[in-house]
């Protein structure tokens, strides 16, 4: 989610909910599933434990997606459910195509980094975040 | 002669509006095995996360127990709600037993705060949105029980029971909803198929890595031992799957549609004259006229 035209300014109404996110909760859980090729290739045991790990960070975002109630900071820009899925989606797809699995964890770590930043609801938080994913894919 | 006059009475006071107890009682027990079934999937839910997490944490080398906290997360979220809902019907149901078979009863010290957890869900939970006549029916009978437990009349408090029997009608679809949908929320994914979803994958990444060939080396008899507990977790979440035809939230969509069949007949049936009931009424009204002549002649 890194918008080509400005956001509006949340009024302090706008809320973000987990059944809106289930886009999101689903790309999640892919890109963490995808991972699991990534295991079977590993050759030493920190790898498979660092990739594991990044699998156990994606679901727990998941997990804490499905009942989130998120209210937009007002002041800051106006996030969609639609704008996060989006990057979500993106994310999950780039993630997918990449050959190095520790580009891949560190990417997988920016996309649990940009919904930790949706989960504040800050508008500006969550466009920085999104750019910083949108750098390592 | 007298008698006849008496029975005659009795039938008479019971046709114009005397709880049916036989009825109370059965609708008691049909929603405490209700209640019982949900609170075990609860405790089940509950145990399925907290043993997979410590499997992941144990097999990714976390170092640290924080990844439980999602376990505790989900459980004060959706899920709570849904084991609220459950609480509160679980003490109607002793309370209708009590009300049958004419004891006290017991309320949880806690039931006169439901209202305020209810609210507090709905302030934070939202996959899918609660509704606030599910908070208004789960205050509504929570206020009612600490009533009932003050009333001096049993037939009035039946009464009452029976006729919050639309907010009862509301809490078993809000459960429903939580263990399969609802029609009217088509594009929402329940939240009890998200969890086994989500520990579902869990697992599958899990066993991955166990599978692993630098882990099986480094470690072959422990990863055994863990990856055997993980079949039989799979297992469990099979059982679980949503889409299985068989599956345990099918069963237990369907144990609750039977709760609200059984509701239904208690509407039609709580206040409705039953010959078993006239039938100990009028052996008790003989045998106090009885003991009464007994007094009064002296014996």
């Amino acid at each position: 989610m890194t918008p080509d035209a400005p956001l509006d300014v949340a009024t302090g109404s706008e809320t973000l909910s987990g059944a809106d996110l289930q886009a999101s909760i689903d790309a999640l859980k892919a890109t963490a599933k995808g991972l699991d090729a990534d295991i079977a290739k590993a050759t030493d045991v920190d790898a498979v434990q660092a990739i594991g790990k990044a699998q156990a960070d994606l679901n727990e975002q998941a997990l804490d997606l499905v009942d989130a109630q998120i209210d937009l900071l007002a002041g800051q820009a106006s996030v969609s459910a639609a704008h996060i899925n989006a990057a979500a989606q993106a994310a999950q797809a780039a993630i997918a195509t990449m050959a190095d699995w520790r580009k891949k964890i560190t990417a997988a770590g920016k996309l649990v980094d940009f919904f930790a930043a949706v989960t504040t609801g800050n508008g500006a938080q969550i466009v920085a975040a999104a750019y910083a994913l949108k750098d390592v894919l | 002669m007298r008698m006849r006059l008496w029975s005659a009475l009795v039938v008479a006071s019971m046709a114009t509006g005397c709880a049916n107890y036989h009825a109370v009682s059965d609708f008691a027990g049909e929603t405490s095995g209700m209640t019982a079934v949900v609170k075990s999937e609860f405790v089940e839910l509950d145990t399925l996360c907290v043993e997979q997490v410590q499997t992941v944490i144990v097999v990714n080398n976390l170092g640290t127990d924080r990844a439980l906290d999602q376990c505790d997360r989900y459980r004060r979220s959706q899920a709570r709600f849904a084991a609220v809902t459950v609480d509160v019907l679980d003490q109607y149901a002793g309370a209708l037993t009590g009300l049958a078979n004419d004891k006290t009863f017991d309320l949880s010290p806690d039931i006169k705060a439901v209202g305020t957890k209810a609210r507090a869900f709905k302030e934070t939970s939202f996959s899918p949105p609660i509704s606030d006549a599910e908070v208004t029916a789960v205050t509504r009978i929570a206020d009612l029980l600490v009533t009932v437990l003050a009333a001096e009349k049993r037939e009035e408090a039946v009464k009452q029971m029976l006729a919050a029997a639309p907010d009862l009608e509301v809490m078993g679809r809000s459960l429903k909803t939580f263990f399969v949908g609802s029609p009217t929320l088509p594009n929402i994914k329940p939240a009890y198929a998200n969890f086994i979803d989500l520990i579902t994958a869990s697992t599958t990444s899990t066993l991955a890595s166990l599978d692993s060939k630098p882990m099986r080396t480094a470690e072959p008899i422990r990863t055994a031992e863990l990856a055997r507990d993980l079949r039989a977790r799979q297992r469990l979440l099979d059982q679980r799957a949503p889409s299985a035809p068989d599956s345990v939230p099918i069963k237990i969509a369907a144990d609750i549609d039977a709760w609200l069949a059984a509701l239904d007949r208690f509407k039609v049936d709580g206040m409705k004259v039953d010959a078993r009931e006239i039938a100990d009424r009028l052996q008790t009204l003989r045998e106090a006229t009885s003991a009464a002549k007994d007094a009064v002649a002296g014996h």
